[in-house]
């Protein structure tokens, strides 16, 4: 029921997104017809492209063609290799998701666990080190560690392939350095709010009842903690997929992200617009996922939203 | 119905010395549909149907239990929120008349004193600096020296000294903060002050201080003070007149002497019941245990209120020959469940109470 | 970690917790008093520095191309070496500090300019205009940020300034949200509602109160969000959509080093260092405003540690030869109990020698205003005191004739489920939010027990159906906050009283309840001790309840208890002069209506800053200055049937 409703709350949400990007070519400033001929184009050519973007049409029926893009190999085809969109995009999909899952699931097991540790012993050698560490993390530039680590590991020592998507070798680099952003995310997260939860006379009630510390902290403050974690645990993964845009470019992963990165140089507008989109479902559909897990592993949130 | 009503529910007759003047207010929250939302929010009764005046240097007081809307009551006087219905006038002005400009400048005659001081103060803002906030928003004491000269006469008036001027709220104690707090009440004159729970933040050994503060202003300054609180204690040392509000409206009314000193109404009887078991020979007596907690405001009972929980009802329901009904909440007689009480006034005249036996109350029993 | 660490030991967090900078000086004294503040904040000024005068210092032109000296490693006469152009790193990386830090200072402020304003706006004018800005934010929080700022850029172009506009654009939102968040949050402070009831206009309320104490939060999440900003606009230098060449710009740099970093991994080194050290700087700076602004995001609460437990087992828990023994056959028996809190400045006592017994089935009341060290008294019989706040310092404590100090983790937590039982002020706290009732009684049951999931399924009901909760059945699966706050309180009772507990403590277990159901709770307290013969140990303010409620009364005062017995012969004629004012000061009594309430005058001492001799003297009717009463602090003596702690208590028989 309350799936049904949140789902629904997300369609206003898809709809004006798919507004933005539809209008997108539009914000070009000047007529982008004349952008994409360039400046020594005739008027024919002009025209010819007008009528390939479809500028002349009616704007209910440029909209309709837009979304049927989204599926319809024919309606969209890339101004640079003149394929399909869809098919560009579904090739290329695999390689982002596996380094994106890849690198959130690894910072969030580091990041959880690493957390743990310091709110264990605030203030302790192990909290002191992690800290500094979880800043680092958050302070480094991930393009910068991508290319330090090809240096160190593939050309230093030669362990892993540096450019390429080929082999699961080669996703291990990419993986572990986007790894390094939410894995000091959580980190700090998991620390603070369970550093929160350790002064909740719950945990007192806990103790009282004659339960170990080790059970109280991990299944009394560690459950009410993790579901901030969770939240942003979904923003953390868009900003992985957004990374992606990055770290493919990096490590010469054919990708979504590379992809897009290509085309904005390449002013290929369809390409840009149907991985804009991609990447703004893909958004919608995870925040609206971690928005259910959130609801489920926190019942006041549950009845909120039924009373409302 | 033709016993005297010197504070019937339909409409309070306004005397010349009334400050205040509450006529059939009422305030509803939600029933409005929220934009990029389906269902309207359910209405919420917060204050319904509620008169009472208070003549001018009296002290008028409101008890109630957290969710009674008693706080809501105290804001609709002070005009920080508008009645959905009724009407409320202070010194001969309705509030309804007022435009937000009005408003604002006939808030200098109405000032709030809040129940935390740490909390009612800007924890930016010297005390100092607070007190002149008053005298700046409605351009009192205009010039450099006769402001200061206003902020020591108040300062010295509620009991602190220059030096606690230039500090800020974190550095004083409990009981210094709720007299600058009054301090800020009062330094711009006016008639009346709503006082929500002024003592209960506060150490006891301090309450005493605060409450003789609150009785000498009043003697000093001719106030007039509405009092909000939960302690029946405080009501039978401070205020005149008293409403008990139970969800919303107020089950009795009148004189703190006949209200608190013979209740009418079972709620209130309760209450007072618990308030008189202060002395420890007492304490082997069985206590009336009133029984449930206070509904939601978004599900008021039908009927009397206080039906779900009335302990008259339950012993009525049990004499034979009644017109009992059996509800959710136990066996109570059909009156009770079905129709709203009116009010009733006392024998004398001095108080009201909305029940439907007060006419013909059952002996008080405490079995 | 050294603030957190005074924060966590600081004896009244609640008053460190207000406190809020007065100046920007203080905020200066605090932000340098961390060590992420002073780092952070050094850091900070050299790069400002640097982007301000970088071009001047410049040793070599950045532009300058030498195809004779390219890719050269760093050497005297070029620290950094040269790029592929053969121009002198170093020279270019002081250049370009200031596109790059101008493109973070310029985001920010755009995203700034932009976003507060609209918090701020949908957070005071609520309504449909919030509904619309808050869509608005939704629907661009949509799109990741840097493919956002990439949008960006392919609509505009590729250059120095529409890089500044993307980053800014894809700040809007969170500045948006926290302003509006923070905006509601000091909209609903009570001093909000004081200056409207004064009669202030909508534009002072803003302008006066609410600007101002958002500015911290605002400061710390734009350094914050620089941090942020310059990575993402240096990633997109890096995908060389940035600023375009030849002007350096640290991304930029590291992008045109892409290709060479097999062979001559030194080029991406500098530009990256200079660029991760920067966000570091923020970072930290940004960490240190947050630790002085943001409450939330301060460590106050810190657990009990095994290492501390072994600690305390070493601590002087040895009772000196003046103690006395514990009674046989009590409940609780304390002897000479001090207690201090560890702080800046040393221990501060806060439980200072206390004496007392609980027999079975009898309660006793500890009186007191706050910071009179009751509820630590409280905690510590509970063996719940934190040791890394407050250390038992001397005394004795036994529950049920065993020592509850020094005991190893497996004997500590056998007492607590065996003998001790605790019920909180704040129900709603006491109950961990994310589990059902049920799972909760479960836990208390099942610990230590050898019953099977329908034994402890039906001891739960069992246990429910005693505090009088109707359908326990059903509200086993039901969670906290579907209860009302007396149910809750009755809840947070059956999980005391699972394993029968020898002793019931009770911290202020109504005050934050109405009237008529503190009276249910004390009545249901009352019956489950007929019932089962335990002794309650009851902490409150409140002199009416220990009347109604309490067998032996003890009235604590800075650390003390100065006066102790029976409830009918203390309170039938109170001998101690705080006693005997606190009963004259309460409303209600036999001073009628309208007249004066006698006082105590001034307020009750800070904990470490007692006066000298008898801690109540200065506020003491009956000391009149004599010289007993600076001399020393009052020995507790029995003077008509009670213990009492006043020179002069005779006085008042």
């Amino acid at each position: 029921m309350f799936v049904f409703k949140r789902l629904g709350s997300a369609l206003p949400t898809l709809f004006a997104v798919s507004l933005l990007v539809f209008f997108f070519v539009d914000l070009i400033p000047g007529d982008p017809a004349q952008i994409l001929a360039g400046p020594t184009a005739s008027n024919e050519e002009i025209e010819s492209i007008r009528k390939f973007l479809g500028l002349n049409e009616p704007l209910l029926t440029r909209y309709g063609q837009f979304l049927r893009g989204m599926w319809d190999p024919t309606a969209a085809t890339s101004f640079r290799t003149h394929r399909p969109v869809v098919v560009e995009l579904s090739e290329r999909l695999p390689n982002t998701l596996i380094v994106a899952i890849g690198g959130l699931a690894i910072g969030l097991i580091v990041g959880t666990i690493s957390g743990i540790v310091c709110a264990l012993r605030p203030g302790g050698i192990a909290d002191m080190v992690i800290t500094l560490l979880t800043l680092a993390g958050i302070s480094m530039p991930i393009y910068w560690l991508g290319l330090l680590c090809i240096w160190f590991f593939a050309v230093n020592l030669g362990w892993l392939p540096a450019a390429g998507a080929t082999t699961p070798a080669h996703f291990v680099l990419p993986i572990l350095v986007i790894a390094t952003r939410p894995a000091a995310m959580f980190s700090r997260l998991v620390a603070t709010s369970l550093l929160e939860a350790m002064g909740k006379d719950y945990l007192d009630t806990a103790r009282a009842k004659g339960l170990s510390e080790t059970r109280v902290l991990l299944f009394h403050a560690l459950r009410n903690s993790l579901i901030a974690a969770v939240s942003v645990a979904g923003v953390q993964f868009g900003g992985m997929l957004g990374g992606s845009v990055v770290t493919e470019t990096v490590f010469g992963i054919p990708g979504v992200g590379r992809l897009l990165v290509d085309a904005v140089s390449r002013a290929d507008y369809p390409v840009i617009q149907y991985a804009i989109l991609m990447f703004a479902f893909f958004f919608v559909f995870i925040n609206l996922a971690t928005d259910l897990i959130t609801q489920w592993l926190d019942p006041r949130t549950r009845d909120e939203e039924r009373a409302t | 119905m033709n016993a005297p009503f010197p504070m019937p529910q339909g409409g309070a007759i306004p005397q010349d010395d009334d400050v205040i003047v509450v006529d059939a207010a009422s305030r509803h929250f939600g029933g409005r549909r929220r934009l990029f939302s389906a269902v309207a929010a359910p209405v919420v009764r917060a204050v319904d149907h509620v008169s009472f005046r208070v003549p001018r240097g009296t002290c008028f007081a409101i008890v109630g239990e957290s969710g009674s809307g008693k706080s809501s009551l105290a804001r609709l006087v002070v005009g920080l929120l508008r009645p959905t219905a009724g009407e409320v006038t202070i010194d001969g002005v309705a509030l309804s008349t007022l435009d937000p400009v009005g408003l604002r400048a006939m808030r200098r005659k109405v000032q709030l004193v809040l129940q935390d001081p740490r909390a009612s103060l800007d924890p930016r803002m010297t005390i100092f600096d607070t007190l002149c906030e008053a005298l700046t928003v409605h351009r009192l004491h205009p010039g450099r020296e006769a402001r200061l000269e206003r902020v020591k006469a108040v300062i010295a008036l509620v009991g602190l000294s220059p030096a606690h001027l230039g500090r800020y709220p974190h550095e004083l104690s409990g009981g210094q903060r709720q007299r600058a707090a009054i301090a800020r009440a009062i330094i711009c004159e006016p008639e009346v002050l709503v006082l929500d729970e002024p003592v209960s933040a506060l150490d006891v050994s301090v309450q005493a201080q605060i409450i003789n503060l609150l009785a000498d202003l009043q003697a000093k300054l001719a106030l007039t003070y509405l009092i909000i609180t939960h302690d029946l204690a405080l009501v039978e040392h401070m205020a005149d007149t008293v409403g008990v509000m139970y969800l919303g409206r107020f089950v009795e009314q009148g004189d703190v002497e006949q209200v608190c000193g013979a209740p009418r109404h079972p709620y209130t009887q309760s209450l007072m019941a618990i308030a008189a078991q202060i002395e420890p020979l007492n304490r082997d007596q069985p206590a009336t245990v009133l029984e449930g907690s206070i509904p939601s405001p978004l599900a008021i009972p039908s009927g009397c209120s206080f039906h779900t929980r009335c302990p008259l009802a339950r012993r009525l329901a049990a004499v034979d020959g009644a017109d009992i009904i059996q509800t959710a909440d136990g066996r109570v007689p059909r009156r009770c469940a079905e129709d709203v009480p009116l009010p009733h006034a006392a024998p004398g005249g001095r108080s009201t109470a909305t029940c439907h036996f007060a006419a013909s109350p059952l002996p008080v029993s405490h079995d | 970690m050294s603030v957190m660490n005074t924060v966590a030991s600081s004896p009244a967090p609640d008053r460190a917790l207000d406190f809020v900078p007065k100046s920007r000086w203080t905020v200066l004294r605090r932000l340098v008093s961390q060590p992420k503040g002073i780092v952070g904040l050094t850091l900070v000024v050299l790069y400002l520095l640097l982007a301000i005068f970088g071009p001047a210092l410049a040793p070599q032109d950045a532009f300058r191309q030498n195809f004779a000296q390219t890719l050269q490693r760093p050497s005297a006469a070029h620290w950094f070496g040269t790029d592929q152009l053969g121009r002198d790193v170093f020279s270019r990386i002081l250049v370009g500090a200031r596109a790059t830090l101008g493109i973070g200072v310029g985001g920010v402020s755009f995203a700034f300019l932009i976003g507060v304003p609209l918090g701020v706006l949908a957070a005071w004018r609520r309504g449909w205009v919030e509904a619309v800005v808050m869509r608005a934010i939704d629907v661009m929080l949509s799109f990741p940020d840097i493919v956002f700022a990439l949008a960006v850029v392919a609509i505009l172009g590729a250059s120095t300034q529409n890089v500044i506009i993307a980053v800014g654009v894809v700040s809007i939102p969170v500045f948006a949200r926290t302003a509006r968040a923070v905006t509601l949050s000091i909209l609903a402070e009570p001093y909000i509602e004081g200056s409207i009831s004064l009669g202030a206009s909508p534009a002072r309320v803003i302008l006066r109160h609410v600007l101002p104490n958002i500015s911290g939060m605002l400061m710390t999440l734009s350094t914050l969000l620089f941090a942020s900003t310059l990575l993402s606009a240096s990633g997109l230098g890096f995908l060389g959509l940035g600023t375009q060449p030849p002007h350096p710009e640290w991304g930029t740099m590291l992008g045109e080093s892409r290709s060479y970093i097999r062979s001559h991994p030194y080029l991406a080194t500098f530009p990256g260092l200079f660029l991760a050290v920067s966000a570091l700087a923020f970072n930290l700076l940004g960490d240190a405003l947050r630790t002085i602004y943001d409450p939330t995001s301060r460590r106050t609460a810190r657990p009990a540690r095994f290492l501390d437990l072994l600690r305390r087992k070493r601590a002087p828990a040895a009772p000196t030869a003046a103690l006395l023994p514990p009674s046989p056959g009590a409940a609780v028996s304390v002897r000479g109990l001090r207690m201090a809190y560890h702080s800046q400045e040393g221990l501060l006592e806060v439980v200072r020698g206390v004496d007392l017994d609980i027999m079975p089935g009898r309660t006793l009341a500890v009186v007191g205003e706050s910071g009179s060290g009751k509820s630590t008294l409280l905690r510590a019989i509970g063996t719940l005191a934190n040791p890394q706040e407050v250390a038992v310092t001397a005394g004795t404590i036994e529950i049920g004739g065993e020592s509850a100090l020094g005991l190893a983790p497996e004997a500590l937590r056998d007492l607590r489920r065996r003998k001790i039982g605790i019920v909180f002020q704040d129900a709603a706290n006491a109950l961990n939010p994310v589990l059902t009732v049920g799972q909760q009684l479960t836990e208390a049951v099942q610990t230590g027990s050898s019953l099977d999931a329908a034994a402890v399924r039906q001891r739960c009901i069992d246990l429910l159906g005693d505090v009088n909760i109707s359908d326990p059945e059903r509200r086993l699966d039901m969670y906290p906050h579907q209860f009302s706050g007396g149910m809750k309180q009755r809840i947070v009772i059956a999980i005391a009283l699972a394993q029968d507990p020898d002793v019931l403590l009770a911290d202020e277990p109504t005050s934050a309840l109405d009237v008529t159901i503190q009276q249910q709770i004390l009545v249901l307290l009352r019956e489950m001790q007929r019932k089962r013969g335990m002794a309650i140990l009851l902490v409150t303010h409140d002199l009416n309840l220990v009347a109604r409620f309490a067998d032996d009364v003890a009235v604590m005062y800075a650390g003390r208890l100065v006066e102790s017995g029976h409830v009918a012969t203390v309170l039938a004629r109170t001998l101690h002069p705080y006693t005997q004012a606190l009963r004259a000061s309460a409303p209600g009594g036999a001073e009628g209506r309208g007249k004066r309430l006698l006082t105590i005058a001034g307020e009750p001492p800070m904990i470490g800053a007692l006066p000298s001799g008898c801690a109540f003297r200065p506020r003491c009717q009956r000391s009149q200055n004599r010289s007993q009463c600076f001399a020393e602090e009052p020995a507790i003596r029995l003077v008509a049937s009670r213990q009492v702690a006043c020179c002069f208590a005779e006085e008042a028989c």
